[in-house]
């Protein structure tokens, strides 16, 4: 009974890797561009709610998509100010100019408002329940099913729609997409637009039940970055599996084990998966 | 041609100045995590030791020594100036800020560094210049145990802690008997981590447990099912804690997710004990128990805490807890080794702190007093035990220092 509580569980913090990897290999995919500010997107999202939450009352479930939509704006701004002068930069130079972001909006949030671990106080999701013999927390089952649910639309935007197929095309070949009228430039915009928003979503989720502080975001990117090696980079569909296949590994391997060991087994099924197949289980070669 | 002379003359009287108007200050060095995990009692230390050193420089009428008169009177009212750095908790920057510390600034002291993970490799670069380090938080017991000629504990340590802990329960166990057999370490895999799950293995069978089951996480963690799963397939009957700031609410919250209910939780060092531990938690951080340097009783207790108390809500937004008492104690005592050295060669000020003899009555703190062994360990360092009740702390052990009764064993969770 046990096991079926820690698989249960796996997914169900897998489920929010998948989604913050997915905005993660988003950008990678379109642009070759590793966004190591990503967790920083997330953690400035969580703020969002929180000062929300505290000042108009409003539930983070509530406030979730004002915040993808300011997000998705922080995003294009991103790109607008940064992330558009990459574009042609050496691979060091994009390195830098996202880990600078890391640093610089870490150090921001700890200047504008300390490094105080802030709650969002309780709100629609609070509280615990158990059905046939598992436990489950509410806001965090709350949080996957969210995860599950943005990454469906995700998939569909991307693959179903006109805009989707656009930004698969630029992706694909930057050159000929613009020989059939993409606007590349704007496709790039979008997708920092939707990666920012997407990341957006899973901290308004995760605001429900975590603390927000000015690294919180770092906790979350690491796993994503995983999630992202072993779905293969650029697969945003490589992504989700990874999101999940890492909450599994890290779940399960730290129970049957000892949880000092859980981050080896994920790092080893990294390091297996880029020895044995480099481009990951669904990446691009 | 006497542009230039002017020019010369200009920066040597600059230079000149510089050097006469050393001999009236003293530079001391506070290395303190003010990013990083636990940053936010990083910040909140840092203001305790602010005004520490504010009440020593200037004039306050506060029933403590150095608070009336300005500066260290001993040394011509030399007035005390901090040379503050943020080292993030990470061990390899407290190194490179120590030697920075000595060699550019040219401290007298170096206190700090909260972090025993970065306390250890900076107070080695301190005891290899020969400049003295104090620390007034870093709990390892490990720092004192190296012996250094150099390093002053004035905190209790992770094994004056664990041992607490274990009298307690013993004296829980008798009072409201209620047998305790197994017993769960849960904490993050840093030095000051680890020194509590290595007390323990030490302390748990002395103290008639039979079964110890050690959980250890990394930082920064993002998830502890795994951690929590485990023990709760282990089912000790207590836990013992050391997690830092958010991940003391991450821990307590997936106890109450899975239901891992034991009967009772006891914290070491900061986290439980931080005002947004208990915001967070609300009823859930109730009846959680503290190894503490400071309550509410402390106040009525000790007669300088509630002025101090004060001037500290009105500069830090938030009332005096735990760390910061303890830092603005360690302030005081480097105040008090000045005062006493013969010179500021660190050799005398050493010796000084060496013959440290300061009545508990004339700190904030609940110890008996500061007296350090020849290892630099204040012997005469001890805490309370605190318990949270509707959001406050209470002291609850030893007896003497008790306002009220502790409650043992904790209502299940979903009981509050």
């Amino acid at each position: 009974m046990i096991y079926a509580q820690v698989v249960v569980d796996g997914i169900i913090v897998g489920l929010v890797f998948a989604l913050v990897a997915m905005g993660l290999s988003l950008i990678y995919g379109v642009m070759n561009i590793v966004n190591f500010a990503h967790g920083e997107f997330m953690m400035i999202a969580m703020y969002l709610c929180f000062f929300m939450a505290v000042g108009l009352g409003l539930d983070p479930l509530a406030s979730a998509p004002i915040v993808a939509l300011a997000m998705f704006a922080f995003g294009v701004l991103v790109y607008r100010l940064v992330a558009r002068h990459l574009l042609e930069a050496s691979m060091i130079a994009q390195m830098f100019a996202t880990f600078g972001m890391l640093l610089f909006f870490q150090a921001l949030v700890n200047f504008l408002w300390k490094a105080d671990t802030r709650s969002v106080p309780d709100n629609w999701s609070t509280g615990n329940f158990s059905v046939a013999g598992l436990f489950f927390n509410t806001p965090e089952l709350v949080a996957s099913l969210g995860a599950l649910a943005t990454a469906i639309v995700l998939f569909w935007f991307i693959n179903r729609t006109e805009t989707g197929l656009a930004l698969q095309a630029a992706a694909e070949d930057p050159q000929v997409a613009r020989l059939l009228g993409v606007n590349t430039d704007r496709m790039y915009a979008l997708t920092w637009g939707l990666s920012a928003a997407t990341v957006g979503v899973a901290g308004a989720l995760l605001s429900t039940f975590l603390p927000v502080y000015p690294l919180v975001g770092t906790n979350w990117a690491l796993p994503a970055f995983v999630a992202v090696a072993i779905g293969g980079f650029g697969s945003i569909t490589g992504a989700f599996w990874g999101g999940i296949i890492v909450g599994l590994v890290q779940t399960v391997g730290g129970f049957a084990t000892s949880p000092n060991y859980k981050l080896l087994f994920v790092y080893g099924l990294y390091l297996l998966i880029v020895l044995l197949r480099p481009h990951g289980l669904m990446g691009k070669r | 041609m006497k542009r230039s002379l002017k020019l010369v003359a200009t920066v040597a009287a600059f230079f000149c100045g510089a050097a006469f108007a050393q001999p009236n200050e003293i530079r001391i060095g506070i290395m303190m995590p003010t990013s990083g995990p636990a940053a936010k009692s990083g910040q909140d230390t840092l203001e305790g030791i602010k005004l520490a050193y504010d009440i020593i420089n200037g004039s306050y009428d506060i029933p403590l020594p150095f608070a009336k008169t300005q500066g260290i009177p001993s040394k011509g009212g030399a007035k005390i100036r901090l040379i503050i750095e943020d080292h993030g908790g990470r061990p390899e920057r407290g190194a490179a800020i120590a030697e920075r510390m000595i060699t550019q600034d040219k401290v007298h002291i170096i206190q700090g560094a909260f972090h025993s993970a970065v306390a250890s490799p900076a107070s080695q670069v301190a005891e290899k210049y020969g400049i003295p380090f104090v620390t007034g938080t870093s709990e390892a017991a490990n720092l004192t145990e190296r012996g250094f000629k150099t390093f002053f504990s004035v905190t209790p340590t992770s094994n004056d802690i664990a041992r607490d802990f274990f009298s307690f329960l013993t004296d829980m166990s008798k009072e409201k008997n209620i047998p305790l057999k197994t017993l769960g370490v849960m904490h993050v895999n840093d030095n000051w981590g680890s020194s509590l799950a290595q007390a323990s293995e030490a302390l748990y069978k002395q103290y008639g447990f039979e079964r110890l089951s050690v959980i250890s996480y990394a930082t920064p963690v993002s998830d502890l099912r795994s951690e929590v799963l485990r023990l709760k397939a282990d089912n000790p009957d207590v836990l013992l804690q050391a997690s830092f700031d958010a991940d003391a609410i991450l821990a307590v919250r997936t106890y109450t997710a899975l239901a891992f209910t034991p009967k009772a939780i006891l914290a070491m060092g900061a986290s439980f004990a931080t005002p947004d531990f208990i915001k967070a938690m609300g009823k859930n951080a109730d009846y959680a128990f503290s190894h503490t340097k400071f309550d509410s009783a402390l106040l009525q207790k000790r007669k300088a805490a509630a002025a101090v108390g004060k001037l500290y809500e009105q500069r830090a937004g938030r009332a005096l807890w735990d760390a910061p008492v303890r830092a603005f104690t360690a302030s005081f005592v480097i105040a008090d080794a000045l005062q006493r050295a013969k010179s500021l060669a660190p050799e005398d000020i050493i010796q000084a702190l060496r013959e440290t003899n300061i009545d508990g009555a004339d700190t904030i703190a609940p110890y008996k007093g500061v007296k350090f062994n020849d290892k630099g360990q204040n012997v005469l360092a001890n805490g309370l035990i605190t318990q949270i009740r509707d959001g406050k702390h209470y002291a609850v052990w030893p007896k003497d220092m008790a306002v009220r009764e502790a409650v043992f064993p904790a209502p299940a969770w979903d009981k509050r």
